[in-house]
């Protein structure tokens, strides 16, 4: 494995329009070794913005470039495609292909040729996951959990510089998402990982930068602490619910946590990266994310 | 926004700097191996294999295959049966990715959608390869049958692998123009229709339907080798034009540059089109040795003698003669000594109908047939063979052994052969029945199965020639009641009272008593016109 002597993904001034619809407004960013989370609202444009770093969508206007080769050329496309592991957020299955025979058909669409050196590889990958014990199973016949590990699989052979992945752990039960997580922690020690995601604590966890996109835009960009920081001095626990609040719930201890505007003599609370995000992003981001 | 980033690593794949030509190659044999161990694909060759193994290991089953004629005739279930999964096979994988939804990822990866269709394109081989492997496995198994007769044209064994080809590589056309798994099977069941349709124009004698992927033969009956007119070689090139206008155009469609497409769809174009001009045109010599044929069989033959009787068959049939002569031997052991001598010394001579066949039905004049025993009669005796019984180009089913052994013993209980339009009366005609059924077990069976399709008179009809052999209700009935005593007690009834049953002045009535049998029911006043050559 070798290293790059340069920034791994930087985006500037990303703008894209779907008729009416701006989705990406101006979009800058940079990505490095180490997973980025990228958090925002329903429509925020997370996923557009993923298609256009991953090169599935050319954008408006602004540049893209990984890897020292610009995204939006012929040639730049390819070199990105060459290095990039990509996870859609409801990625496709072919039901009658076992686990091997589906993470294979991806490595030779990635053009790894060499029969043995690819069967290894597609085996190595299925270990990473944890389905080598079901790698010759129909797809048909494993459990949403396994068939999101698939998944993860095929965007992991080839051994990817830059690994795009979109709500991976959504429907997964709380094992599958340590287990997850565990794996995206060791795959961001030594490349890109650019990690869209609703759950705030996957970001707390393993996010060494985060990214909060809202209604096409960037609204902050910076470590999981800073973000946290963000709601610094505007997160309260009372016995009542206040009414100006941007967000306040029960707890468990039956006061209530709040987010906002705090009155006068206040407990204040240490701020969570999930009362930075509320700070930031407002109502919109209580909406039912799916 | 400003973000410090380290610089990662900049990995490259495990199989560094491959080529695209080497991952199509990769891809197209995952996709050839899926194509072929697809359950479509599976179960085509069974539903293809599984009635042909049938009809050659069933007890009583044919052993005596045209090689050329049985061939042409397996295209079509080639092109309905292989030709139409391919084409489903073929598609159904092109629009995988659509249809699991997986292009959302598939449409990042590296290999380009040109490349990716040629692996298409590429594996369309594996169902194309295996057509040519069954085939040819079908055609060694025919050609090792000790009764083959026919020969193998090499460009034969090849078109059913091209009819698959053409048909595959146009499941994948399907799957880039139109996105619906749905369209393929529709083809696939108007290419059926079409192919029918293509075989009926072709004995017509137009010739259109050699455009479609088959070649069906010009006639339902098989030709000697000789009097063939297929032009496998050019049907041959046309397929393998077919294909590459059709690969262009897919590859076109996917993204091949005009500079490449143009030339090479120009000279795709050139190919199909004029190896299909050419075989469309008629052969005028082999239409004129059909027609010499059809009077005179006899220079296309080889003669041979087996005990006292002469066989003269078409040089690619001679197979055929030792089961003629076990049919000949077994007619003759049922007549007493001496019966045999009546007439000239006995021989059979192969004809075959290929001069204005009548495909469709047809009706000839008494004219005709009269004309047709004239020449006939002329033929053989220009031979050296007169009188010689006729046999056609059908073989090893029981029906064509009946109608033979019906020749046979035409020509043992008259002295004369069947011409066209033959037909027996009265207690020569019970004899010829007798004799029939009684020779062997498949001239029995045939015996029966004709008997079944007959109404008015018992035919004993090979429809590969102009000659049948007709026998009364009347007459046949006596026959058939006879074969109902024991054979050995029938047997000797014959042999005792053989000079009176063969004597012209002999009633019907009068042999069903000595026969023991039956007598037959008055006759039918209105047939008594019908005229009886025996």
């Amino acid at each position: 494995m070798t290293l790059a002597t340069d920034t791994a993904v930087r985006a500037d001034g990303v703008v894209l329009r779907y008729g009416r619809t701006t989705a990406l407004d101006g979009v800058s960013l940079s990505l490095g070794t180490g997973v980025t989370g990228l958090l925002g609202p329903n429509g925020a444009g997370k996923t557009t913005l993923l298609r256009v770093i991953a090169t599935a969508v050319r954008p408006d206007s602004g540049t893209v470039s990984a890897f020292g080769h610009d995204a939006l050329t012929g040639p730049g496309r390819l070199a990105v495609r060459r290095r990039l592991g990509y996870l859609p957020q409801d990625p496709g299955f072919h039901p009658s292909f076992t686990a091997f025979e589906f993470v294979d058909y991806v490595a030779i669409l990635k053009e790894l040729t060499v029969r043995s050196a690819r069967h290894a590889e597609v085996r190595r990958v299925l270990a990473q996951v944890g389905l080598d014990e079901q790698r010759g199973k129909r797809i048909r016949a494993l459990s949403g959990g396994m068939r999101q590990r698939v998944a993860l699989a095929a965007a992991l052979v080839g051994d990817p510089a830059l690994l795009i992945l979109d709500e991976p752990t959504v429907g997964l039960d709380p094992e599958q998402r340590m287990r997850f997580r565990e794996l995206f922690a060791d795959l961001g020690e030594d490349r890109a990982v650019l990690l869209s995601t609703h759950q705030t604590e996957d970001v707390m966890s393993l996010c060494r930068t985060v990214v909060v996109l809202d209604e096409g835009r960037v609204r902050f960009d910076g470590t999981p602490v800073e973000l946290a920081a963000q709601a610094a001095g505007r997160v309260w626990t009372s016995e009542t619910r206040a009414t100006g609040a941007l967000a306040s719930w029960r707890t468990g201890t039956g006061s209530y946590r709040q987010v906002g505007d705090p009155p006068l003599g206040a407990d204040l609370l240490e701020p969570t990266i999930e009362d930075g995000y509320l700070t930031l992003v407002g109502l919109r981001a209580t909406e039912d994310p799916r | 926004m400003t973000m410090v980033v380290d610089a990662p690593r900049d990995a490259a794949p495990v199989a560094a700097a491959v080529s695209r030509r080497q991952a199509m190659l990769a891809l197209a044999r995952f996709e050839a191996v899926r194509m072929a161990r697809h359950p479509v694909t599976v179960a085509a060759l069974l539903l293809y294999l599984g009635p042909w193994v049938w009809n050659l290991a069933r007890p009583g089953a044919d052993r005596y295959p045209v090689l050329h004629a049985d061939m042409a005739m397996l295209q079509m279930a080639v092109m309905l049966v292989l030709g139409g999964a391919a084409l489903v096979v073929a598609n159904l994988a092109v629009l995988r990715e659509r249809r699991h939804r997986t292009d959302a990822v598939s449409d990042l990866l590296v290999l380009p959608p040109t490349w990716r269709t040629g692996a298409f394109l590429l594996a369309t081989l594996a169902p194309a390869a295996l057509t040519l492997a069954v085939f040819a496995g079908q055609v060694l198994t025919l050609a090792l049958l000790p009764g083959r007769a026919g020969r193998v044209d090499p460009f034969d064994v090849a078109i059913p692998a091209a009819i698959v080809a053409v048909l595959g590589v146009g499941g994948v056309l399907l799957g880039r123009v139109i996105r619906s798994p749905i369209v393929a099977p529709l083809v696939a069941v108007i290419f059926a229709a079409v192919g029918f349709v293509a075989v009926a124009s072709v004995a017509t004698g137009t010739t259109w339907g050699r455009l479609l992927p088959i070649l069906p033969d010009d006639l339902p009956i098989a030709l000697p080798w000789a009097l063939l007119a297929r032009p496998s070689g050019w049907h041959l090139a046309y397929l393998v034009g077919l294909t590459a206008v059709l690969v262009v155009v897919v590859l076109f469609h996917a993204g091949l540059r005009a500079r490449a497409a143009v030339p090479a769809l120009a000279a795709a174009l050139a190919v199909t089109v004029g190896a299909g001009s050419v075989q469309l045109g008629q052969d005028d010599e082999i239409l004129a040795a059909r027609v010499a044929a059809n009077d005179n069989p006899a220079p296309f033959q080889t003669c041979e003698t087996r005990g006292q009787v002469t066989y003269c068959a078409f040089d690619d049939f001679t197979a055929w003669v030792p089961a003629w002569s076990r049919v000949v031997d077994d007619v003759v052991r049922l007549t007493p000594p001496g019966a045999v001598a009546a007439g000239p010394p006995l021989a059979v001579r192969q004809w075959v109908w290929s001069d204005r066949y009548p495909t469709f039905g047809g009706s000839f004049g008494p004219e005709w047939f009269e004309a047709r025993s004239r020449t006939q009669r002329a033929t053989d005796t220009a031979a050296g063979t007169p009188e010689a019984i006729p046999v056609g180009t059908a073989w090893g089913d029981e029906a064509s052994a009946a109608a033979f052994a019906g020749g046979v013993a035409y020509r043992i209980v008259t002295g004369r052969a069947v011409t066209s339009s033959t037909t027996a009366c009265g207690p020569r005609g019970a004899l010829i029945v007798w004799l029939t059924g009684q020779a062997n077990a498949r001239t029995a069976a045939g015996l029966r199965q004709l008997d079944n399709q007959s109404s008015g008179a018992l035919a004993l009809v090979d429809y590969t020639i102009d000659n049948s052999l007709l026998v009364d209700d009347r007459a046949a009935g006596v026959g058939l009641a006879l074969l109902e005593r024991p054979p050995t007690e029938a047997t000797a009834l014959v042999a005792t009272h053989w000079a009176e049953l063969t004597a012209p002045g002999t009633t019907l009535e009068q042999a069903a008593q000595l026969l023991g049998v039956p007598a037959p029911p008055p006759a039918d006043p209105s047939l008594d016109s019908k005229r009886c050559d025996s």
